[in-house]
């Protein structure tokens, strides 16, 4: 009875049920499409880095990541690697040496970052073969070279032309080589497409002088959003006297950081969306309150307990509510799905401005469930606080004053 | 015959101590027998919907006793009225009596469900009292969808749908045309002889007044006569 009650009553007046609904819609659909938008976004930026180049996991000489040069390069171990494929949650190792260079073509030079890998074991990390722009991927025994693209274009070079990588190699030798060009690599990150250079591991070895040493080893892992879950199985294993084993968020942190800047500044807006939304909520209970003060009088006169009343309006004002983030989720999720689905690739400065921060320049949304329960569960915890107005008032009503007024 | 209702030097004083202190129940004591028809009468300020809601269990007295069947609600705490007034009392008020949002069938089920009366005995008994008060074909509808004596007419099978000890009626007349006037007193009147529920009406109308068995008349606070017909 009492639902039956409150339900009909919110239909008491349609319009205006109509009205607070629609301020509550608006309120999640909005809400829900910012922080799914920055979500998406910075999301999408950090799955390319991690997905496509970064791992989920990286394990390295102790202090590497802190002084990111070859003197901290380490013998490959084919025993840590069968330590790190037998843990948990552990899908693929995959070894690189990486360093920096100037690569050089004809009148232009530039800084890039010299990674050499095992195609073969790429496949499961960066899949130089799916990221092909131009030309042919690279063999593990192969003497070519592959650039990304917006590197090769800077340097005015195409596939079929040499390149010249002039750097620094293991303990301080010179390293310089003459590499063809075999194919450009367009990958999802801006900064790596403007950077990278990929040389078979053997061949990156011998140009930095360093027969059989890695920087480091990228893991992929099955939960890509808790790889601590797999460093727990890891850590336990290798002596970490001589290797720092690091999670993708150590990797990121000024990503990690930007991220979680951006979502707090978009909290202000939807602060001001809630905020619109709770007055809605509020005016409407307030107003239901005043003009049902004679029935609120009459169903305590004739014997209904307070509990009773107060059930019945807390009930109607959660039923409004509830209502309100059920229509703004059904309305937001499948545009945001279909945003999702179909990135929608941003024009002019724009572009500039996301590839200078290192963003793919895609407005991309999230559809994480988290997000749609988050803001579901912060307007109904508003509304709950809101539902103390007619509890305050329904316990210190006077049924005869009730009437009177 | 024995009393239902029993009020004792009943005083309810306004800014009591102060300058503009109002009396409006000043030592009112009555008794009203099982049965009785009756009607409290008086101008306007006299005390005759004070003396209904202190009796009723809906506003406390300054000094005095108002006793109902063997309690003295005059002692009992807000929530206790509460449910002494669910169980004992049934109410009719001027206008606008009913739950707006439910047919007259659920607004008499209404008081049954408080009581937790079960679902077949909640469904006879308000079958039974809208047959009563002539609406068995308007079970149906909603408060708006009925004229003021029908809405008046379901508040009357509300009021004895707890099969309270006695029925009070602030003025249930005055919004009501004559014919609507007519058709309630005549409805009250059978209960009243049938059933032998007891009613105690507030009332300005002559007409309610005329059909009255005994008319109490206030003034100032005060029992002024009792004249029983």
């Amino acid at each position: 009875m009492i639902f039956k009650l409150a339900w009909r009553n919110i239909w008491r007046n349609k319009r205006r049920t109509a009205i607070t609904l629609t301020s509550i819609m608006m309120a999640v659909f909005l809400s829900n499409f910012l922080i799914s938008l920055n979500d998406g976004i910075f999301g999408n930026m950090l799955d390319n880095m991690t997905r496509s180049f970064l791992g989920h996991v990286q394990v390295h000489q102790n202090g590497y990541w802190d002084d990111q040069t070859l003197d901290n390069a380490f013998e490959a171990d084919d025993a840590l690697v069968e330590t790190m494929k037998s843990a948990d949650h552990v899908v693929a190792v995959t070894p690189r040496i990486q360093s920096f260079g100037l690569a050089s073509f004809e009148n232009q030079t530039r800084a890039s970052q010299v990674v050499g890998v095992d195609p073969e074991k790429e496949k499961q990390l960066m899949d130089l073969e799916r990221h092909l722009h131009e030309g042919r991927s690279i063999t593990k025994d192969d003497k070519g070279i592959l650039v990304g693209h917006k590197l090769a274009s800077f340097l005015k070079a195409e596939v079929g032309d040499t390149l010249v990588i002039i750097g620094q190699g293991y303990h301080g030798i010179s390293a310089a080589g003459k590499y063809e060009i075999v194919g450009l690599l367009k990958l999802p990150s801006p900064d790596l497409n403007r950077n990278l250079i990929v040389l078979p591991l053997g061949l990156a070895q011998y140009l930095f002088s360093a027969e059989n040493m890695l920087t480091g080893y990228t893991l992929v892992v099955d939960d890509t959003d808790r790889p601590e879950k797999a460093t727990a199985s890891i850590i336990p294993k290798v002596d970490t006297a001589l290797y720092e084993v690091m999670i993708w968020p150590e990797l990121l942190p000024e990503m990690v950081q930007l991220r979680t800047t951006k979502v707090a500044g978009s909290f202000i807006y939807i602060g001001i969306l809630y905020l619109i939304a709770g007055f809605g909520i509020f005016a409407t209970i307030l107003m239901m309150m005043a003009e049902r003060s004679y029935e609120f009088g009459i169903m305590l006169s004739v014997g209904m307990a307070r509990g009773k009343l107060i059930a019945m309006m807390v009930l109607e004002t959660l039923l409004i509510t509830v209502l309100g983030i059920l229509a703004g989720t059904a309305v937001s999720y499948p545009i945001l799905y279909y945003m999702k689905v179909n990135p929608v690739p941003l024009t002019g400065n724009a572009i500039e401005s996301y590839e200078t921060m290192g963003i793919e320049p895609l407005m991309m949304t999230s559809t994480d469930m988290s997000i749609f329960i988050d803001n579901g569960m912060f307007l109904f915890v508003i509304s709950c606080v809101i539902a103390l107005y007619p509890v305050l008032k329904i316990w210190k009503m006077n049924p005869v004053e009730s009437m009177h007024k | 015959m024995s009393a239902v209702i029993k009020t004792n030097n009943l005083q309810k004083y306004y800014n009591p101590g102060e300058s503009l202190e109002v009396r409006a129940l000043d030592g009112v004591t009555l008794e009203i027998e099982r049965g009785e028809f009756t009607a409290i009468v008086g101008p306007s300020g006299s005390g005759k919907t004070t003396l209904l809601n202190i009796i009723g269990g809906l506003d406390h007295e300054t000094a005095g006793t108002a006793t109902i069947g063997d309690t003295t609600i005059t002692a009992l705490s807000d929530n206790e009225l509460i449910d002494f007034r669910l169980n004992n009392i049934g109410f009719v008020f001027q206008a606008y009596n009913l739950i707006p949002v439910l047919t007259a069938q659920e607004n008499v089920e209404f008081i049954m469900l408080l009581q937790n009366k079960s679902k077949e005995e909640r469904q006879r008994r308000t079958a039974e009292l809208l047959k009563e008060v002539g609406l068995g074909d308007k079970m149906n509808s909603r408060p708006m969808e009925m004229s003021g004596g029908q809405q008046q007419r379901v508040a009357v099978a509300r009021a004895l749908a707890s099969k309270p000890q006695f029925v009070l009626a602030d003025e249930p007349t005055a919004n009501l045309d004559s014919q609507s006037t007519s058709d309630l007193l005549d409805i009250m009147a059978e209960l009243n002889q049938k059933e032998n529920v007891t009613f105690l009406f507030s009332t300005h109308d002559q007409r309610v007044i005329d059909r009255a068995r005994r008319v109490i008349t206030l003034e100032d606070g005060k029992i002024i006569s009792d004249e029983k017909r």
